[in-house]
């Protein structure tokens, strides 16, 4: 398969960026996106050009590590997968690809598709986590938790924090993230705890970070590569509320 | 506002969905008078409507709720949009093809369509009220007494011809009321200190939604309108917190008809006023 990418390139964190226009060709349908991008790379150090810059760890789709906005969809076009597991097949012999970074003001770009995220750290460290004493380990049948809450907490937990929320929503806002870690702690009963205190925390770094307002467009839902709900944000403020009133 | 700008996101997202609530609690009640016009009774119970409006004392004090209402979910919407914008300093340059909501990323669109059909809408009915624009207006057959009989006297048979039952076989030959009446004729019958009249909304409306330019309009806006509703339901049962895995599709349903039925009402009355009368 032959394709033309059009690729955001930006030397640093200040300078101003453009994007750039390579031809790849002969990639195998097989191919994954990321694997695009390394035969994309060898060709343009043996070239001795400077290679593009991505971030990607895993590989397989468990990490957050890898992000990229293709055409107008982060991680790519395809449903509940990171770009990682995106496969050329997607697209079209002799398509026109346009490769973004996450744009949003609380992650700022570092070098061409690559993104400060240590946005989403602060957040967690800013409540994300049960602080109790760790003394021996207790019976696993010791505390009773609810299937379905069981089930609702895993389901949220699933966030791997790879910020395709933030990228989809057209506000920029993190609170896909955010309701995640949330609702996931706030369902089980050694996270109830501390509830009150997590939720209001947390919204407050998310605030100051300069993420944007949320007003319920569903896009990071449609975009989350783990399939999380917005659902989870309606226990959110349900959270909020409650420690609020 | 100030100290206000500097609430949690959350917080000012809760705000705007309760104001947000309660004006669509309003629109049903508007919308309901409205459809009073469409009664072959000649505007009497729309009238009857409207007096009650606008004099009933608890309804006064619903109308300074409601305007506060309006302008802090107008004030603190742009506020919310400035916000999302400085979110995103840099812009994508290819536009967003996730999956979205209905009407979800258009609201704030949406949101100044309405507000331009608001100014409109005051001016052709509010400010009538108010006495800052002019209007048509009604008089009640006992408010006759009022005037300066010197005038009433000099112009009977114009008093007469306002107050003229449009039934020809009716019993009393005269109405109650006289309607759709001008500044510059009140002036002239009941002479220019005469205080004693109303606006007649039901002339007013009836004289507008036979403009075709303005009927259009109307119906276009009532449509920006009517996305505007189809977010704002469910999206503000979710900001409440008032959404579940169970309650999730029958909110957007139910968030989808109410929209239809303020929009269907809206059009109904002007439509219908527009080829009726």
């Amino acid at each position: 398969m032959n394709f033309t990418l059009k690729v955001w390139r930006q030397s640093g964190p200040k300078v101003k960026g453009r994007f750039e226009t390579y031809s790849i060709s002969n990639i195998s349908s097989d191919c994954s996106f990321l694997e695009m991008l390394d035969i994309l790379n060898e060709k343009l150090v043996a070239e001795g050009k400077d290679p593009v810059c991505f971030d990607h760890d895993c590989r397989e789709g468990i990490c957050g590590m890898c992000s990229l906005y293709i055409n107008g969809h982060p991680h790519g076009p395809d449903s509940q997968i990171t770009t990682c597991q995106l496969h050329m097949r997607k697209f079209k012999d002799g398509d026109t690809i346009y490769i973004e970074p996450w744009r949003s003001a609380a992650f700022p770009v570092i070098k061409d598709l690559t993104v400060d995220r240590q946005a989403f750290d602060k957040i967690i460290q800013a409540g994300g986590f049960i602080s109790a004493t760790t003394g021996g380990v207790p019976d696993g049948n010791a505390i009773p938790i609810r299937k379905k809450d069981a089930d609702t907490a895993m389901d949220a937990a699933a966030c791997i924090g790879c910020g395709a929320c933030v990228a989809a929503c057209k506000n920029a806002s993190a609170m896909l993230f955010v309701s995640a870690k949330v609702s996931h702690l706030a369902h089980l009963p050694q996270g109830k705890v501390e509830a009150a205190d997590r939720v209001k925390k947390m919204i407050a770094k998310m605030d100051e970070l300069g993420f944007g307002n949320c007003t319920n467009t569903g896009a990071c839902e449609a975009e989350c590569p783990k399939g999380i709900k917005i659902l989870h944000i309606a226990k959110l403020n349900r959270e909020f509320i409650k420690a609020s009133v | 506002m100030l100290r206000f700008m500097k609430f949690a996101s959350v917080t000012k997202k809760i705000t705007l969905a309760i104001l947000g609530s309660f004006l669509m609690l309003f629109l049903l009640v508007h919308a309901g008078i409205n459809l009073c016009m469409l009664r072959a009774d000649g505007g009497e119970w729309f009238r009857a409507a409207a007096h009650f409006m606008g004099t009933n004392y608890i309804v006064k004090v619903f109308e300074v709720v409601l305007f506060a209402a309006l302008i802090l979910h107008i004030l603190l919407g742009i506020f919310i949009q400035w916000q999302n914008c400085k979110a995103r300093p840099v812009r994508y340059k290819v536009p967003n093809k996730s999956a979205t909501a209905p009407g979800s990323k258009f609201m704030i669109y949406t949101g100044i369509l309405v507000a331009i059909f608001l100014v409109l809408h005051l001016m052709n009915f509010y400010f009538v009220k108010m006495n800052l624009v002019e209007g048509k207006y009604l008089v009640k057959v006992e408010d006759v007494q009022k005037a300066d009989p010197a005038y009433v006297q000099e112009h009977m048979d114009r008093v007469l011809e306002l107050f003229q039952s449009e039934d020809p076989a009716a019993n009393n030959p005269f109405k109650e009321e006289a309607s759709g009446i001008t500044k510059a004729e009140l002036a002239e019958v009941f002479g220019p200190d005469f205080t004693a009249y109303e606006p007649d909304f039901y002339s007013m409306a009836k004289d507008l939604f036979n403009n075709p330019v303005y009927l259009t309009l109307y119906l276009l806006l009532i449509l920006a309108l009517g996305i505007h509703l189809l977010h704002a339901f469910p999206s503000a049962l979710h900001t409440l917190g008032l959404n579940g895995p169970c309650y999730d599709r029958p909110i957007k349903c139910i968030g989808a008809i109410y929209a239809l039925i303020v929009v269907l009402m809206f059009w109904a009355v002007a439509i219908g006023l527009n080829i009726l009368y």
